[in-house]
């Protein structure tokens, strides 16, 4: 069965009771604190025989499906450690959240999550929500 | 099952290589020792890759759980 990260139904992606977006503002919250920059980064390769393979698609054309899952697999390990960082530092939310790659050498290729970590409270609203004022849907 | 089964030719071959290198270094005596040495410098570096990489529940969980 092939296995998928689930699209989220709402704008903010939540990890660990972090909620994570590439704006610099939520709509439903407000910025009480800033808590400063965040960072989780990682470099990983594919083993010799998908390389192989990864090679041997360049002759057929297509999605290189052995890299697609390498950097799928960089994506997520980065954002797990940029948000551990913020939980060490008390944040509620991750604004401004940036991806970064660099190739490292043939086959590997680094990752790097950044953002602000910042502590937030949900705003006033007169818009329809919950009663906490919440928008978004958990996993 | 055709990777699968590549994989395992390819496994063959190179240890059927690596023993002709072996054999190689070995009948250059006493040249062929450096080569010798070589091989058994970077055959533990590679068990500790191995070793580290069996024990890496981290690294098991994004190859198992995450696809695209």
């Amino acid at each position: 069965m092939r296995k998928t990260t689930t699209m989220r139904k709402t704008s903010i992606n939540r990890r660990n009771d972090i909620m994570i977006i590439t704006q610099d503002e939520f709509a439903d919250y407000e910025i009480t604190q800033t808590l400063g920059m965040v960072c989780g980064n990682t470099i990983r390769a594919r083993h010799v025989g998908k390389d192989i393979l990864a090679g041997l698609r360049m002759i057929v054309g297509g999605e290189i499906v052995e890299y697609t899952k390498m950097l799928a697999e960089s994506r997520e390990q980065a954002i797990d450690r940029m948000v551990k960082n913020a939980k060490m530092q008390g944040a509620d939310a991750i604004v401004g959240m940036r991806f970064v790659t660099a190739a490292v050498m043939m086959g590997a290729a680094e990752l790097l999550a950044y953002g602000t970590a910042v502590k937030v409270r949900p705003k006033n609203s007169t818009t329809s929500s919950n009663e906490s004022g919440l928008l978004i849907d958990d996993e | 099952m055709l990777e699968i089964t590549a994989y395992l030719i390819l496994a063959v071959i190179f240890i059927v290589w690596l023993i002709a290198i072996v054999v190689g270094t070995v009948m250059m005596f006493p040249f062929g020792l450096i080569g010798f040495f070589v091989l058994i410098a970077i055959g533990l570096l590679v068990i500790k890759v191995l070793r580290e990489r069996a024990k890496n529940a981290e690294d098991d969980y994004y190859a198992k759980n995450i696809d695209q």
